[in-house]
């Protein structure tokens, strides 16, 4: 048995209107582990990316408890989550979220640059990336240069530059035509083979066939959790 | 370091990836940091730079004040000064001058120099080396001393071609040959006085008559001895004097300190009060690129919030932003040296003629690094606010949101205060420039007391040495008055000592038959001018009672004087003063003389101040050494200048004529510091409101532009244009209205400072106040109804659709 890299116990999110009180998630327990490829999935307004989010640590207005790597989140404050996020997560977004003015390189050194590191490992490590997915050519163009596809696998290497221990994956194929988005999901695939954890959000059966465990949510709630074969 | 470079260089090309953005906000703020540079080189320059003079914060102007005659400055007797610098202990230098015109004659034509008369000590306490030659020795300031000058540096060039063999030569100087001793150096300023020429005061000091208040006294504090107790000093010392000497009753000493004396507090005020209003302006600028920050941050809300997601600390972001904002500061800093050399130049050649030092006005170091700070602070005023507003959410709401994270609440909130701020600050500049405005007009507009329409006018300084008797004067004036009215184009010529405007004129203590006191220390001291028969014609100058001077009044015939209504009014309150008698009053020899009429106020001081009471003399009674002739012309009365100038020569063809003008020109350069105050502030006042204007509308378009499905609804569920509009308007009036209030509130203030600046017109005069409401509320309302009307033109399908 592995060590749960991630244990949610109790979570929950609400937001106030005039109308009351309005839950987006409900006493969410889940541990993930070390190495899984989860997906979540669910209808629209179920709470998936916002599940994702307080996983990334970008949302703070939670309740209930979140152990990472056994740090409890629910305790940190907004520099401490926010050091563990940077040096442990990368995130994958559906609409790429590459910075425009940026250069593919430059985009690619973004998250580094916020780590305590010297200028020539940034460097380093970006060649690597660049060199890794194949895509040194493109370095100096900027994302308006680039198709869907090529944005995404851009996207893909910011978030894997850091050597996360963890990528959150945000509908990562949603404006991708079905190659390009095939070819994300084996890429994905072969990371985690290489030992990172993954956990994606996504509407697609198909892409959830990568992973090995599937949680359904509904309303808010975690309707069911279901283990998968996987496509490798 | 490298992120810091790395963060300027992404910033650098945001910015140009954004050229329209870019040019609006450079403009923007080069406007108003260019302003501000432009008024603070004139407060550097007049007000912070010290005087170039050792220990000047140390020299002291001395006046001598009299309460009890309405004489807050008067200038000093010289017996009171000598015994101010031999019983002070607080001041360790005093000494005395007085400016004046010598008639230089000899080699060359015959020219009139402005020069003066000094103790020897003054050079030496103003740090002066000769560039040539040596200044005074004791035995030249001592009466009976052989004649010596000093020659200014520029008029030795001038007239002598810089000839180092002028030392040890004579100068002929009001017909009396002095020798020439030395050459002052030639940046050397002589308390900003016209020094072509020096001459020693070679006087007994302490002899010289107490009622003679006609020279200025410079002292030094000494060591040590702060300005209070020096202050108090020499008013017991004149209280001491006073006590044994009656004539000097009520006469006390006002000590000033020399760079005030020269710039004075009125100065001082308008230089506060312009660097206030250019601060505003430059607050105004920065709002509006916190607003245009506050849109494209609404626009970057998507890549703040993917770097936030990415890792980066909220610090790191704010550094991010802020070196975008401060690049965007220097360069528009660096377009603002261009508005500010602009600036500069406008300034010097608006400035009053003479103003001491405004030809150093420059764009030197402390100016460039006042504007590098001025820049960066700007870059943090307006770009903390919106940066502060970018990543204040969390990522995961943002990213949810998307382009809209920033479209929320409280940015909604801050644009409107920002908006509200800048209607407020553009309030206070306009209320400012409004003032200034009205009050020039007012004073431009006021009643001067005579026509000053086609009237030229020139000065002649008769030399002592040729016209010795009051007879020889009299033939003279007689005789070029003659020659002048002869001329064609010439309806009438007069002469007077003091020109109207002058700022000063000479005055005498008025024993009023009937009513004088003993030793005169109760008679009223009045104005005093001598003119000649022609002159209130000539000026246009209504007589109100009694008669104007004429061929009856003689040398020999009985003595007679004018006064002014104000003098009739206050000293004779009820009665016709004519035929009354009235004599100088510490002079009991003086003969009566009989007051021959009275004659309309003339504004003689200045534009502004009510007229004192005055009393004219006849020149054929006085024999006046140097007066202003007074030309009346059919035409354009420069066009005269020369046959005026022959006909002078035609009775004394060596006599200088100088200080040539036309009387309009002569109102004119009095008026030049109200008029360059109020082109200056009436031009922040047009910024302040074009920018506000522009401020507003941004706002409001950007608010139509997000409400445009909510308007498509209004449209669809049956909402007129004029309802649209109504909507609009109701937005930006309330913004308006809230600024305003504030802005009144905010004006009403700080236009108190002005109250020395208005000539008489109160700081919250209604008239400005609803002036300056109207004028914004049409621009604001403009800015609002443009966009108003834009929403009104909505299609709702369109619109429908597109949200």
């Amino acid at each position: 048995m592995t060590e749960a890299i991630i244990r949610l116990k109790d979570v929950e999110k609400h937001y106030d209107t005039g109308a009351g009180r309005t839950y987006v998630l409900r006493r969410i327990t889940l541990d993930i582990q070390a190495g899984d490829f989860l997906t979540i999935m669910g209808p629209s307004g179920a709470g998936k990316s916002t599940l994702l989010a307080i996983l990334g640590m970008l949302d703070a207005a939670w309740a209930g408890e979140y152990e990472f790597m056994g740090q409890p989140v629910h305790a940190l404050g907004r520099r401490q989550r926010a050091e563990l996020n940077k040096n442990n997560i990368g995130f994958v977004f559906q609409s790429y979220h590459l910075l425009d003015n940026l250069t593919v390189a430059e985009n690619l050194e973004v998250p580094l640059s916020y780590k305590t590191m010297k200028s020539s490992q940034r460097a380093a490590l970006v060649a690597d990336a660049l060199d890794r997915f194949a895509i040194v050519g493109k370095k100096d163009l900027y994302p308006s240069q680039l198709s869907g596809g090529q944005q995404q696998l851009v996207a893909v290497a910011r978030a894997l530059v850091g050597s996360p221990r963890v990528i959150l994956a945000d509908e990562p194929t949603g404006n991708l035509h079905s190659a390009q988005g095939k070819e994300i999901m084996e890429l994905f695939g072969r990371l985690n083979e290489e030992g990172t954890t993954i956990v994606q959000v996504t509407h697609s059966e198909a892409n959830a066939a990568y992973g090995n465990r599937i949680v359904q949510l509904q309303d808010g709630w975690i309707a069911s959790t279901e283990a998968v074969g996987g496509k490798r | 370091m490298r992120n810091l470079l790395q963060e300027v260089r992404f910033g650098g090309r945001r910015l140009a990836a954004s050229p329209g953005f870019t040019a609006v906000a450079v403009i923007t703020l080069a406007l108003g940091i260019g302003a501000n540079a432009a008024v603070f080189s004139v407060v550097h320059t007049l007000l912070l730079r010290p005087l170039p003079y050792p220990e000047t914060g140390r020299l002291v102007q001395i006046w001598e004040t009299n309460a009890e005659r309405g004489l807050s400055e008067t200038s000093v007797a010289l017996s009171n000064a000598a015994d101010w610098k031999a019983e002070s202990r607080t001041l360790d230098a005093l000494e005395v001058y007085v400016r004046g015109g010598f008639t230089v004659t000899g080699s060359g034509q015959p020219e009139r120099v402005g020069g003066v008369t000094l103790s020897r000590g003054l050079l030496e306490l103003l740090g002066a080396r000769p560039a040539l030659g040596r200044f005074f020795l004791p035995e030249e300031d001592r009466p009976g001393a052989p004649p010596a000058a000093i020659l200014g540096h520029a008029f030795w060039t001038r007239r002598f071609g810089g000839d180092p063999g002028i030392i040890g030569s004579p100068v002929v100087v009001d017909g009396l040959p002095r020798t020439v001793v030395g050459v002052l150096p030639e940046r050397f300023n002589l308390l900003y006085e016209d020094s072509d020429l020096l001459v020693p005061m070679a006087r007994d000091l302490a002899l010289q008559p107490r009622g003679q208040h006609s020279f200025r006294a410079l002292g030094r504090l000494a060591e040590g001895v702060s300005l209070a107790s020096a202050r108090a000093e020499l008013a017991s010392v004149a209280e001491a004097i006073a006590a044994r000497e009656p004539g000097n009753r009520g006469w006390s000493v006002l000590l000033v300190p020399l760079h005030e004396e020269i710039y004075g507090s009125q100065a001082r005020a308008a230089l506060v009060l312009m660097l206030l209003a250019a601060g505003f302006v430059l607050l105004i600028a920065c709002a509006n690129v916190a607003n245009l920050l506050l849109a494209r941050g609404a626009a970057r809300g998507r890549e703040i919030a993917v770097r936030l997601a990415l890792g980066a600390g909220r610090g790191r972001l704010m550094r991010l932003l802020l070196a975008e904002s401060l690049l965007l500061a220097l360069v528009s800093g660096t377009a603002g040296i261009l508005v500010a050399l602009w600036g500069v130049d406008g300034i010097r050649s608006i400035a009053p003629a003479g103003t001491p030092r405004i030809d150093e006005l420059s764009l030197d170091p402390v100016v460039l690094v006042y504007m590098l700070g001025l820049s960066l602070a700007t870059g943090v005023v307006f770009g903390l606010a919106p940066a502060l507003q970018s990543t204040r959410r969390d990522a995961g709401e943002a990213l949810k949101e998307g382009t809209r994270v920033l479209g929320g609440r409280s940015r909604r909130r801050l644009l409107r205060g920002l908006v509200v701020a800048e209607v407020a600050l553009a309030l206070v500049v306009l209320a400012c420039g409004g003032l200034m405005v009205r009050s020039f007009v007012r004073v431009q507009n006021a009643d001067l007391g005579f026509d000053p329409s086609r009237l030229l006018t020139l000065r002649l300084d008769l030399p002592e040495a040729r016209y010795s008797s009051d007879a020889a004067r009299a033939a003279f004036f007689d005789g070029a008055l003659l020659a002048v009215r002869s001329l064609p184009g010439v309806t009438a010529a007069g002469a007077v000592t003091t020109l109207p405007l002058s700022g000063s004129n000479s005055w005498v203590d008025l024993g009023i038959e009937g009513r004088v006191t003993e030793h005169g220390v109760e008679d009223p001291t009045v104005g005093m001018l001598i003119i000649d028969d022609g002159y209130l014609e000539t000026m246009g100058i209504p007589l109100r009672s009694g008669r104007g001077f004429d061929e009856r009044d003689t040398e020999g015939s009985q003595p007679v004087v004018l006064v002014n209504e104000t003098l009739a009014r206050r000293h004779f309150p009820g009665e016709d003063p004519v035929g009354r008698r009235v004599r100088p009053s510490r002079s009991a020899s003086a003969s009566w003389r009989v007051i021959a009429g009275v004659v309309a106020d003339v504004k003689h001081r200045n534009l502004v101040d009510p007229p004192r009471p005055e009393v004219y003399w006849p020149q054929s009674q006085a024999g006046e050494a140097a007066l202003h002739l007074v030309v009346r012309t059919q035409g354009k009365p420069l066009d005269l200048i020369d046959d005026v100038r022959a006909a002078v020569w035609s009775v004394d063809p060596e006599l200088p004529v100088h200080a040539v003008t036309a009387m309009t020109g002569h109102i004119e350069a009095r008026m030049a510091g109200p008029r360059a105050m109020a082109q200056i502030l009436g031009l922040l006042s047009g910024v302040a409101l074009l920018l506000a204007g522009v401020g507003l509308y941004g706002v409001i378009a950007g608010m139509v532009s997000q409400r445009t499905g909510e308007i498509g609804v209004r449209v669809a569920l049956g909402a007129k244009p004029a309802d649209i509009v109504r909507l609009v308007l109701r937005q930006g009036l309330g913004l308006l209205a809230a600024g305003m209030g504030f802005g009144l509130g905010a004006a009403l203030g700080i236009t108190r400072l002005m109250t020395g600046l208005l000539g008489g017109l109160s700081p919250a005069d209604p008239g400005t106040y609803a002036g300056i409401v109207a004028v914004l509320a049409a621009v604001a309302g403009l800015a609002c109804w443009v966009p108003a009307r834009r929403a009104a033109r909505v299609d709702p399908v369109a619109a429908l659709r597109q949200d």
